[in-house]
C-alpha cells in the first residue's frame, strides 16, 4: 500500500503496471550486476556463449515451436550473420561492435528466399531439405575466394581495455537477448502467432479456414532467420575470429534444437531454461572432460539430449504447465 | 562409377525409411562403423575388404537390434523427432568411435588399389569398378530377396500397410526388427566398399548423411529402382560438375536437384505414394 503513491509520484502521468515495473527493475539489476561484482573474464566468455545460444533458441522457437516446422539448418543463418558482420568490418573498416546489427539483414533475406521454396514442403521433407544446408554452406564458404576461405577471418581488436570490451559485449548481448524474448512474446500473443499455432495443429484445416499459411510460414521463417543472424553477428564481433567449420557446424543446429526441446517448444520461457541448462552442462563437460578424452563430452551430451526427447517430449516448461496450469509466470 | 557406391549407401536408408517410416539419420555412422570394422579386419587379420562385407553386415545387424528396440519408443511421434533422435544416435556413435580410434583419416589400401583397366581409351580404376559391381550385385540380391522370399513379401506388405499386414497375420514387431537390421546390414555392406574408395573418419557421417537423404528423397522413398535412379542422377551430376565447374558447385547442384524434385513431385522420381 505504501509503495503505490510513491511510484505514481515518481513517474507522473505514466500508468505503471507493477509487473512491467518488476521486469524493468530486474533487467537493470542484471545489466549492472557484473559491473558491481567485477567478475573474471572467463565468466563473461561463458555468458556470451549462453546469450548466443539463447538468442538462437528463441529464433528457432519462433519457427519450430509455434509453426511446428523443425529447421535443422539453423547454423546457416547463424553463419551468414557472423560472416556479414566480419566481412563488413573487413571491407568497410567500420568496427565490428558497431556494424553487427546489420548481420540480420542478409540472414533474413536468405531465410525469405529459402523459405519461399522450402516451406512448400511439409513435415519430414522440410526437415530433410534443411539437413543438407549446413554442409553445403560450410563447403562453399571454405572455398569461396572473398571470405577468407577455410582459414577464416580475423577481425581487429576493439580499442578498449579487455574488461571494458567484456562489459560492452555483455550489455549488447543482454539487450539483444531481451529483444529476441520480446519478439517471441509478441508472437505468442499476436494474431500472427495464433495463425502459426493453428498451422502447427492442423495445417490443412487452417488453410480451409482461409488462413494464408504459406505467407505466415515464410514470415515466421524470416523472423527466425533474422533473430538467429543477430546471434551470429554478436558471435563474430565478440570472438573476432570465424571460420566455416565452426560457424556452419551441424552441431550448432543440433545444440539449439536440443535447448529448445529441453525447455519446451512453443513457450517463451522454454528457450531460456533449456539454454541455461544445456550450456552449463556442455561447457562444464567440455572443460572437465573434453581436454582429457576427445569426444566423451559429446557422447554424454548426446545421451542427455536423447533422454530429454524420450522422457520430456513437452520440455521442462511444457511439462510444468501441464501439471500446474495455475502457476503464474513472470511473462 | 560413383553411382554404385551412392546406391549401396542409400538403399538401406531408403528401405528403413520407406518400410518403417524411420528417417534413420544414424545410417551414415553405421557406414563409418562398417568401414572401421573392415579396416581393422584388413590390417589386423589380413582379411580382404570384400571378404569382410559379411562380417560387417553381421555385426551391424546385431548392433541394430537394441537400436530398433529403442526407436520403437517413438512410434506415434512426429517424423522430425525421429530424425532428431537418430541424428543424436549418430553423434553418440561418432564420438564413441572418436574415443576408441581417434578422429583421423584412414583408408583401406589393398594390393590392387592402384590398378586400372583400360577400356576404349579410358581407364577405369579397378577399385571403383569392383565396388560398382559388388554394390549392384548386393542391390540385386536385395531386390530378389524382397521379391521372392516370404520375409521379403512380408516386408513389402509392411511398407504398404502396417495395420493390414498385422491383420493378415504378419508378425509386425519381428519384421520391423528384421527390416531395421537389414537396413543396418546394408550400411555395413557399404562400409568396406566406402573405405576402399574414399578415406574415412568418424565425423564423416555429418557430410554424407545429407547426400544420402537427398538421394533417397530424389529417387522416391522406399523404392529400390527409385534409389538406384536417384543415385545415378546425383552421381552423374556430381561427376560432371566436378569436371566442368568449380568444386563447390557439385553440392549446390545436388541441393538444387533435391529442391526441384521435391517441388515438382514431392514423392520422388519413382515414388508411388
Amino acid at each position: 500500500m505504501r509503495h503505490e503513491p510513491k511510484k505514481k509520484r515518481f513517474c507522473a502521468g505514466l500508468q505503471i503496471n507493477p509487473k512491467h515495473f518488476s521486469i524493468v527493475v530486474s533487467v537493470v539489476f542484471i545489466a549492472t550486476l557484473p559491473l558491481i561484482l567485477k567478475l573474471p573474464i572467463f565468466v563473461f566468455a561463458f555468458l556470451q556463449v549462453l546469450f548466443c545460444y539463447y538468442i538462437m533458441s528463441q529464433g528457432l522457437n519462433l519457427m519450430a515451436g509455434y509453426a511446428g516446422y523443425l529447421c535443422f539448418g539453423q547454423s546457416v543463418f547463424f553463419g551468414i550473420g557472423a560472416y556479414t558482420a566480419a566481412l563488413l568490418t573487413i571491407y568497410t573498416g567500420l568496427p565490428a561492435y558497431f556494424v553487427w546489427p546489420l548481420a540480420t539483414l542478409p540472414a533474413a533475406l536468405f531465410a525469405l528466399g529459402l523459405g519461399a521454396v522450402v516451406l512448400r514442403l511439409r513435415g519430414i521433407y522440410f526437415a530433410i531439405s534443411t539437413v543438407a544446408l549446413n554442409f553445403i554452406f560450410q563447403l562453399s564458404f571454405s572455398i569461396a575466394p572473398y571470405t577468407g576461405g577455410a582459414h577464416g577471418i580475423m577481425l581487429p581488436l576493439p580499442p578498449f581495455s579487455p574488461i571494458m570490451t567484456e562489459y560492452i559485449f555483455y550489455e549488447i548481448a543482454l539487450f539483444t537477448a531481451l529483444a529476441s524474448t520480446f519478439v517471441c512474446y509478441w508472437v505468442s500473443r499476436s494474431r500472427f502467432g495464433l495463425g502459426l499455432m493453428a498451422i502447427r495443429e492442423d495445417e490443412e484445416a487452417c488453410e480451409r479456414f482461409g488462413v494464408n499459411t504459406t505467407k505466415l510460414k515464410i514470415l515466421a521463417f524470416t523472423l527466425s532467420g533474422c533473430v538467429t543472424g543477430l546471434a551470429g553477428g554478436i558471435y563474430s564481433a565478440y570472438n573476432l575470429f570465424i571460420d566455416p567449420t565452426t560457424v556452419f557446424n551441424m552441431s550448432i543446429s543440433m545444440f539449439t534444437i536440443a535447448c529448445v526441446i529441453l525447455g519446451g517448444l512453443g513457450t517463451v520461457e522454454g528457450p531460456l531454461v533449456g539454454s541455461i541448462i544445456f550450456v552449463c552442462l556442455s561447457e562444464s563437460l567440455r572443460y572437465s572432460l573434453g581436454t582429457q578424452i576427445e569426444g566423451l563430452h559429446m557422447v554424454i551430451f548426446g545421451c542427455v539430449s536423447l533422454a530429454v526427447i524420450v522422457f520430456l517430449r513437452e520440455g521442462i516448461i511444457g511439462t510444468l504447465k501441464k501439471k500446474y496450469p495455475n502457476l503464474i509466470y513472470l511473462l | 562409377m560413383l553411382a554404385g557406391i551412392y546406391a549401396i549407401s542409400s538403399i538401406g536408408l531408403s528401405l528403413v525409411f520407406g518400410t518403417l517410416g524411420i528417417p534413420n539419420a544414424a545410417h551414415a555412422s553405421f557406414i563409418v562403423l562398417g568401414s572401421f570394422i573392415s579396416y581393422f579386419a584388413f590390417y589386423l587379420l589380413g582379411i580382404d575388404p570384400l571378404m569382410s562385407i559379411p562380417l560387417c553386415m553381421g555385426v551391424l545387424f546385431i548392433l541394430s537390434i537394441p537400436l530398433q528396440k529403442f526407436s520403437a519408443i517413438f512410434i506415434g511421434a512426429p517424423h522430425q523427432m525421429y530424425l532428431l533422435a537418430t541424428y543424436l544416435l549418430g553423434i553418440i556413435l561418432e564420438n564413441l568411435m572418436i574415443i576408441t580410434w581417434k578422429n583421423e583419416y584412414r583408408m583401406i589400401i589393398p594390393s590392387y588399389s592402384y590398378l586400372s583397366i583400360p577400356l576404349n581409351g579410358l581407364s577405369f580404376p579397378l577399385v571403383r569398378l569392383i565396388t560398382f559391381v559388388v554394390s549392384l550385385g548386393a542391390i540385386a540380391c536385395l531386390a530378389a530377396f524382397l521379391k521372392f522370399t516370404f520375409i521379403g513379401k512380408a516386408i513389402r506388405a509392411l511398407a504398404q500397410d502396417r495395420d493390414g499386414a498385422f491383420l493378415v497375420g504378419v508378425d509386425v514387431k519381428r519384421l520391423e526388427l528384421i527390416t531395421f537390421g537389414l537396413g543396418a546390414g546394408l550400411a555395413g555392406c557399404a562400409g568396406p566398399l566406402f573405405a576402399t574408395v574414399f578415406s574415412f573418419y568418424p565425423a564423416m557421417h555429418n557430410i554424407w548423411i545429407g547426400t544420402l537423404f537427398i538421394i533417397v528423397v530424389v529417387g522416391g522413398v522406399g523404392s529400390i529402382t527409385g534409389t538406384l535412379l536417384g543415385s545415378i542422377v546425383i552421381g552423374i551430376s556430381r561427376s560432371l560438375s566436378g569436371y566442368f565447374l568449380p568444386i563447390l558447385a557439385g553440392d549446390i547442384i545436388t541441393y538444387i536437384i533435391l529442391l526441384l524434385v521435391l517441388l515438382v513431385k514431392p514423392s520422388g522420381l519413382l515414388g508411388g505414394r
